[in-house]
């Protein structure tokens, strides 16, 4: 396939370079991997901090929701990684790949997590309370159960996007998929192929994660809805 | 009230505008007030004509070569070799529109239709002579490493099993994969980047170009220049694979630019130190000093 500009479209190319992409691939999936289960321990954690109102600690959780949401998670990671050596503290770039993420990620379900629980009818809780259950047990009980299925579509977004969003590592030359991808784009020129290629293999990745969410929503779905 | 600050916004607009055309000029170079377009011995392409302005992707982060200066301005030898164009294609130098390019995209600029011209401190390579034409060269390096004053790196040797930092797509970078297997690269997007993560100790070696290195050590005292040159080649602008009317029309262009002696002479403004001008003296075009492409591979170990 030729076009007007001599453009030649030749995917046997890729198969040259598998093994580098399978290898970007791997470090995509690490570093995601860890700032995705690291966001929604640290989400759910203080979203319950939040939406216990519990002094101090609630504005400071605050503080550091409006910080990371309202900052460009590339700043971010260039504040990570370039600015903070400058102060004596110097993280390697697969450190600063999964904690950008995870901070990045924790912030948003934070908000998720909040609004999942506040979103847990009020009766229910009060009920456990007449019964003579603590707040923590009141919690423990009914709040966590439903509120985390209430948040969970958001908390799937999110989740997405701290995957998705690995890519930007290429700013800070940790070899994952995408910056994997740029240096043989520089070395062959076949850009069409390759950002094809990683396209799908993210198109196939999140759809993967989809199903799989999907799936923990029916599984836990609340019984006869909320 | 509002009607005070829309003419203040007015005022300033304008201020702006004037200073863009003010300063949008030839930064301090000889390209002469607007005049006629020059013949160069070659027609300008029927694209380019039409258009009005010649599309050039030009390095941002290089400097001497292409960097943006304090007035936030395109600025650099190769930049006043694209001005110079402009200049022979319509009369004035500043019927250009530079395009910042990386080492990473520049080809993807060009075979896009984004711009019509690399100059973007491109050496010739075989495989990049397979995508794209070069034109005839108009400068010449190669590759050499930056350390920090104290190290103990002296050569490439040395570096083995190592981390070197390079830029996304660079000459060095792809001589390091070719023949260097076990140096672990450490790649960024830009020159800056690049500097930074070696001042944080980030790689134990800079692999560039030796002009762009020379420059970094000028003003970096506590960095300098090691290794015996690598890879060495020479630079060549880029047009499109096939568009011979372009390529027919640069080459002529850059032919009478060597005549005029205009390549040195934007050397020596662009590069002051007299000790640098020495080294580079004779990978510039000149009157009686021809560059010419190697033939056969240039990445050789």
């Amino acid at each position: 396939m030729t076009n007007a500009d001599g453009y030649r479209f030749d995917p046997g190319f890729l198969v040259d370079h598998l093994g580098e992409l399978a290898g970007g691939l791997v470090r995509t999936v690490e570093i995601s991997a860890i700032g995705m289960a690291g966001a929604l321990v640290v989400g759910a954690l203080l979203g319950a901090v939040s939406a216990f109102r519990v002094p101090v600690a609630r504005q400071l959780v605050r503080v550091y929701v409006e910080v990371f949401r309202n900052t460009p998670l590339l700043v971010q990671i260039f504040f990570l990684y370039f600015a903070l050596p400058e102060v004596g503290l110097r993280l390697d770039a697969f450190t600063v790949g999964w904690l950008s993420l995870l901070l990045w990620g924790a912030a948003y379900n934070v908000e998720n997590f909040r609004a999942g629980f506040e979103a847990v009818e009020a009766g229910y809780v009060e009920a456990c309370r007449a019964l003579g259950f603590s707040r923590l047990a009141a919690f423990g009980q009914v709040g966590f159960p439903l509120g985390w299925r209430i948040a969970l579509p958001s908390v799937t977004n999110t989740q997405i996007s701290v995957f998705k969003n690995s890519s930007f590592m290429i700013a800070i030359s940790y070899p994952e998929l995408t910056e994997t991808a740029v240096n043989i784009v520089a070395v062959s020129f076949r850009v069409f192929e390759m950002f094809l290629a990683i396209g799908v293999i993210y198109l196939g990745l999140v759809w993967l994660m989809s199903i799989g969410t999907r799936a923990v929503e029916r599984r836990f779905a609340i019984p006869g809805g909320n | 009230m509002r009607s005070r600050i829309g003419l203040m916004v007015l005022a300033v607009a304008l201020a702006l505008t004037a200073g863009c055309s003010d300063s949008g000029g030839d930064g301090g170079t000889d390209n002469g007030p607007a005049g006629a377009p020059v013949d160069v011995g070659a027609p300008l392409p029927g694209n380019v004509k039409d258009r009005g302005k010649l599309a050039i992707g030009v390095k941002c982060d290089y400097p001497p070569f292409g960097y943006i200066d304090e007035a936030a301005k395109n600025a650099g030898f190769e930049i006043d070799v694209a001005r110079k164009l402009a200049s022979y294609a319509f009369g004035d130098g500043n019927d250009v529109e530079l395009t910042c390019v990386t080492g990473a995209n520049r080809v993807s600029f060009l075979t896009t239709n984004r711009i019509d011209l690399i100059i973007a401190t491109m050496n010739y390579t075989e495989e990049r002579a397979k995508t794209i034409d070069f034109t005839t060269p108009y400068f010449s390096s190669g590759v050499k490493l930056l350390v920090p004053k104290d190290s103990t790196i002296t050569s490439f040797a040395d570096v083995a099993g190592k981390s070197v930092i390079s830029t996304n797509g660079a000459t060095a970078s792809l001589w390091l994969t070719q023949c260097m297997k076990d140096v672990k690269q450490v790649l960024f997007g830009q020159t800056s980047e690049a500097l930074t993560a070696l001042k944080q100790d980030r790689g134990d070696a800079l692999a560039q170009d030796d002009t762009l290195l020379l420059d970094l050590a000028s003003k970096n005292p506590d960095l300098k220049v090691v290794g015996d040159s690598k890879a060495g080649s020479p630079w060549g602008m880029g047009v499109r694979k096939g568009d011979t009317a372009m390529l027919d029309w640069v080459n002529a262009a850059l032919k009478k630019m060597q005549a005029e002696e205009f390549f040195w002479t934007e050397f020596q403004k662009t590069v002051t130190d007299p000790n640098l001008q020495q080294q580079f003296a004779k990978f510039v075009p000149r009157p009686g000093n021809d560059l010419s492409y190697p033939t056969g591979p240039t990445l050789v170990c």
